[in-house]
């Protein structure tokens, strides 16, 4: 068992120093992506424009050695050119039949670019890939090749001509990562390896029946009941009016998170023990992982949107406020 | 020993001292709580009237919660998953250690990994470090609470003026009712009544007395109380006052002679003793007054001559001899043995001025002692005089006891029998003279009509049972003149009580009834003319509320003492002229007599010794307060001139 914890730290360390070949800094960003896809999460990427969102992914799936498909989002985009459609073919006997053309959504991992600019209808083309993990059209329900990931993009400024995420299709992202500027140094180093005619090979290091291998192992890594304990009452003080809600959920949140976001942090946590080469998951990393595990399925009410409060600013208030273990509270009082 | 007994074993060591490490820090939360609960109370005594049993009470609890913190705090037994939740957080093992002991069993795959990471951490298990003994923050807190209490000590308690007064009626009530009680048992112990109603009436004033020291009663409803058995008091002796008899007998108890004690019979046996005691000295107290101011006057005189460093002349010693004799035969005359005096003359023939004083001293003693004794049978003599002579005049005076025991003196002289014929006829006489004066008596009358009824028809026997019969009669009469003597006590005790409970005075600061004369005329027990200001009706109560503004001088409200009377004025007739004159060795002299000296006549004496001597006695007066404040620098100015 060690060996194979030491065997998928090694794995994640080469992932991260390709991808770290081309994306300057933004390692939170990159080890949630990571996280998201050892998980076997979908990841949505928030982040002003020319932040590296899409040459993260694309460099991501390079490294992978995993099918790629990319989708720009439009308004003008339809179901139908992300799934698949059927079409009258003529097969070589003549006879014309109708033959289901795949869409880009048939690949590992699929790029939805600024993801917000497309119809709710189109968005919601996307709810059964992303949960069931497959495709019905035609009235035939075609299974996606696992792993199936889905790392979409939006953009917070610019807001005419979008339409944002409905609740049930952000649920269904098991991270959301924002996207943040990059430092001095940082930019200094984008610019030198964008302007100088050098080009990063990126190499592919992790073969898909590895990552497959690493999901299982995910699986595995035992969680202490009081650390299990912990995020549920977490989930629980997002419920406002709820005996388990914090004072800053009553007062600024209208829905809290659905048990996705409590799966949501076990998961995540677990990847983060593994990755930190420990056997067991603790306090910190459900900590660690709790705000882009959360931030997205919190539901802000009027009073919150009108004072500028963040489902971030509520998050980091429900970890300052719920303590860890009923150990630690009895300790504290 | 397996990786999860390594782990289990430190767990336990850890829990332990987790367990004394709460009870530790308990000991001093609870010291706090009491702590804090001592300065409440402390606040609550200096400013409520708080009884101060509360701090008993409160003592035991403070205890209490102290103990108690120390047991509430060690009360529970981690189990070792706690112990090691609790060890990872304080360690930041990154829950390594509970999760080693969480899936140790359940999990074989990962247990085996997770006891090894779990044991690498033990490392840094110390129990000792983790859980260090120091006093924590609570028992700062209870020093400063402690001192706080301690420093609230020295306040003084504040008491409002209604409290107050609450309190000191109450213990005035609670005083009272001790001592009706105790006056009450006193009375019923002392002369038990003989009347139903009397002893009925003293257990209501025993219960009244146990009723006020025990119930809490405001003063409304003590003094209704008092004055509601005092009424019934009142009315029983106005019932019994009513007898004619108890009139008489009470008129004859206000009399000095009139003790029911002082029978003819003891007074005479008293009398008798005494002149027994006198050696049957005649005893005239003027006589005695007389040879007493002689006695002292030789006293002086040889006091005199004994401080006299020329010593004792013999003119003086001459002097003091006749002085002397003339005295012994004063108290020959007066049949007094007083041997000392002639010791007094050999000491002065043999010129022991010692001697003489001793025996002066001695004579006067007894002197006195006679004087004393004399006194007292005068007195005596006076009350037997007081006493009736017979019968009649005993019933007629009240003199229920002397009368009592004269008719059973007749009762048994009639049965007896014995009497003589002019005896018989005596007695008869007397007791046909008593008829009339025994009607205020009951029955005494006709009982007495029936004794001399007898008597005429010679039957002496059945005169004599009805002479017995009217003593009965007259001792029941005596009885009850007891029981209303108790009563009317028992009225003055309750009238006090009410006084003392009205005026909010202590018992004995009360006075009940009208105010008694002292020696000087004037009410209380001062010295000489000074009244006791504090107990008669020279007693003006403190005036806290009002301001006397009538601008009138109230000399009687001064405090004692405080008057000034400056140096002291005295009358034109009363201020000493200084009158010229000169002595003429060998010529008459005018009658100056000096005490010890004798300078009557012609002068043998040296000047210088008779003034010397005057001088002598008036500083002596001067020293000893005898002279007025008024004369005292007249009379030094007037022996100093006489020096020059």
């Amino acid at each position: 068992m060690e060996e194979k914890v030491s065997k998928f730290r090694e794995r994640v360390s080469r992932l991260k120093a390709e991808i770290g070949k081309v994306i300057v800094g933004q390692s939170e960003i990159v080890e949630g992506t990571l996280t998201s896809i050892l998980a076997g999460g979908h990841v949505l990427l928030e982040g002003v424009p020319g932040l590296g969102k899409t040459l993260l992914v694309r460099t991501l799936s390079e490294a992978l050695d995993l099918s790629f498909n990319r989708v720009q989002f439009t308004p003008d985009l339809m179901p139908a050119d992300i799934l698949g459609t059927n079409l009258v073919v003529e097969n070589p006997d003549g006879r014309r039949e109708f033959q289901f053309q795949r869409g880009p959504i048939f690949a590992h991992i699929v790029l939805a670019d600024e993801i917000n600019r497309a119809t709710p209808k189109t968005q919601s083309a996307m709810l059964e890939a992303m949960q069931e993990k497959s495709v019905t059209a035609g009235g035939e329900v075609r299974p996606l090749v696992p792993p199936f990931f889905v790392l979409a993009t939006q953009n917070p400024i610019d807001q005419e001509g979008t339409y944002p995420l409905p609740e049930a299709q952000l649920d269904r992202f098991f991270f959301k990562l924002l996207v943040t500027y990059p430092t001095a140094a940082e930019l200094t180093a984008v610019i030198d390896r964008t302007t100088e005619g050098r080009q990063e090979k990126v190499e592919k290091v992790l073969e898909r029946e590895a990552l497959l291998e690493m999901q299982g192992l995910v699986r595995e890594v035992p969680v202490p009941s009081h650390v299990k304990d912990y995020a549920v009452r977490l989930v629980l003080a997002t419920h406002a009016g709820a005996e388990s809600a914090v004072d800053v959920t009553n007062q600024y949140l209208r829905f809290g998170s659905s048990p996705r976001g409590a799966q949501t942090m076990i998961l995540a946590a677990k990847v983060r023990a593994l990755i930190e080469g420990r056997f067991n998951v603790s306090f910190d990393d459900v900590k660690a992982v709790a705000m882009a595990a959360l931030r997205h399925r919190l539901i802000l009410n009027f009073e919150a949107q009108a004072e500028a409060i963040t489902t971030d600013h509520i998050i980091a208030k429900i970890l300052e406020e719920v303590p860890v273990s009923k150990v630690s509270a009895a300790a504290a009082s | 020993m397996s990786d999860l007994e390594t782990i289990n074993s430190v767990l336990s060591r850890t829990a332990r001292r987790r367990r004394w490490f709460r009870a530790w820090n308990g000991l001093f939360t609870g010291l706090m709580i009491a702590a804090s609960v001592w300065l409440l109370a402390t606040i609550s005594f200096k400013l409520a009237p708080v009884p101060f049993a509360m701090f008993g009470i409160l003592g035991g609890l403070a205890l209490a919660a102290v103990v108690g913190g120390f047991l509430w705090g060690g009360r529970r037994r981690e189990s070792p998953l706690e112990t090691a939740q609790w060890v990872d957080q304080q360690l930041g093992l990154k829950e390594k250690l509970s999760a080693a002991l969480e899936f140790s069993r359940s999990s074989a795959a990962w247990g085996d990994v997770l006891l090894r990471d779990g044991v690498k951490c033990l490392e840094q298990v110390q129990p000792a470090k983790l859980l260090t003994y120091r006093l924590p923050q609570a028992a700062r807190w209870s020093v400063l609470l402690l001192l706080l209490s301690a420093s609230l000590g020295f306040v003084p308690e504040y008491r409002s003026e209604r409290y107050l007064n609450s309190q000191r009626e109450e213990t005035i009530i609670k005083d009272t009712g001790e001592q009706l009680s105790r006056f009450a048992k006193r009375a019923l112990n002392h002369r038990p009544p003989t009347m139903k109603p009397t002893e009925k009436a003293m257990v209501a004033v025993d219960e009244l007395g146990q009723q006020l020291t025990s119930a809490k009663l405001t003063r409304a409803d003590a003094l209704e109380k008092i004055s509601s058995v005092s009424e019934e008091l009142k009315d029983q002796a106005t019932n019994l006052g009513e007898n004619p008899a108890f009139k008489r007998m009470r008129q004859e108890a206000r009399t000095p002679s009139g003790a029911p004690s002082n029978t003819a019979k003891a007074l005479q046996e008293r009398i008798q003793s005494l002149q027994k005691e006198m050696k049957n000295a005649s005893g005239d107290p003027n006589a005695l007054e007389k040879m007493k101011s002689r006695l002292d006057q030789l006293q002086r005189a040889a006091a005199g001559m004994n401080s006299n460093e020329a010593g004792m002349t013999p003119e003086m010693e001459k002097q003091m001899a006749q002085s002397l004799s003339n005295l012994s035969e004063m108290a020959k005359s007066q049949g007094l043995p007083m041997s000392d005096l002639d010791d007094a003359l050999s000491a002065l023939k043999n010129g022991d001025l010692d001697q003489l004083l001793k025996s002066l001293d001695s004579a006067q003693v007894d002197l006195e002692k006679m004087m004393a004794m004399a006194k007292a049978m005068q007195k005596m003599k006076m009350e037997l005089a007081e006493m009736g002579k017979d019968l009649g005049e005993q019933l007629e005076k009240g003199q229920a006891q002397a009368a009592h025991d004269r008719l059973l003196e007749m009762a048994a002289k009639m049965a007896s029998g014995k009497s003589q014929e002019g005896a018989l006829e005596k007695i008869m006489a007397e007791v046909a003279k008593a008829i009339d004066p025994a009607g205020d008596y009951g029955d005494v009358k006709e009982l007495l009509k029936e004794a001399l009824k007898s008597a005429q028809s010679g039957d002496s026997q059945s005169s004599a049972e009805s002479m017995r019969a009217a003593a009965a009669e007259l001792k029941k009469l005596m009885d009850q003149f007891g029981d209303m003597q108790s009563l009317m006590a028992s009225l003055d005790a309750l009238n006090k009580a009410q006084l003392c409970v009205g005026n909010c005075q202590g018992w004995g600061q009360c006075q009940s009834g009208p105010p008694k004369v002292g020696p000087g005329g004037k009410p209380g027990k001062g010295v000489g003319t000074w009244a006791d200001e504090n107990a008669g009706w020279f007693y003006f109560p403190e005036t806290k509320d009002r301001w006397d503004n009538s601008d009138l001088t109230r000399p009687d409200m001064d405090a004692r003492g405080h008057t000034d009377r400056g140096e002291g004025q005295l009358s034109n007739g009363m201020v000493p002229t200084k009158v010229k004159g000169s002595f003429s060795p060998g010529g008459p002299m005018p009658s100056i007599t000096l005490r010890g000296v004798s300078i009557k006549g012609e002068s043998r004496v040296v000047i210088e010794e008779a003034i010397t001597a005057a001088q002598d006695e008036a500083q002596s007066a001067l020293s000893q307060q005898k002279v007025p404040r008024a004369y005292q620098q007249a009379v030094r100015n007037y022996f100093d001139d006489f020096a020059q």
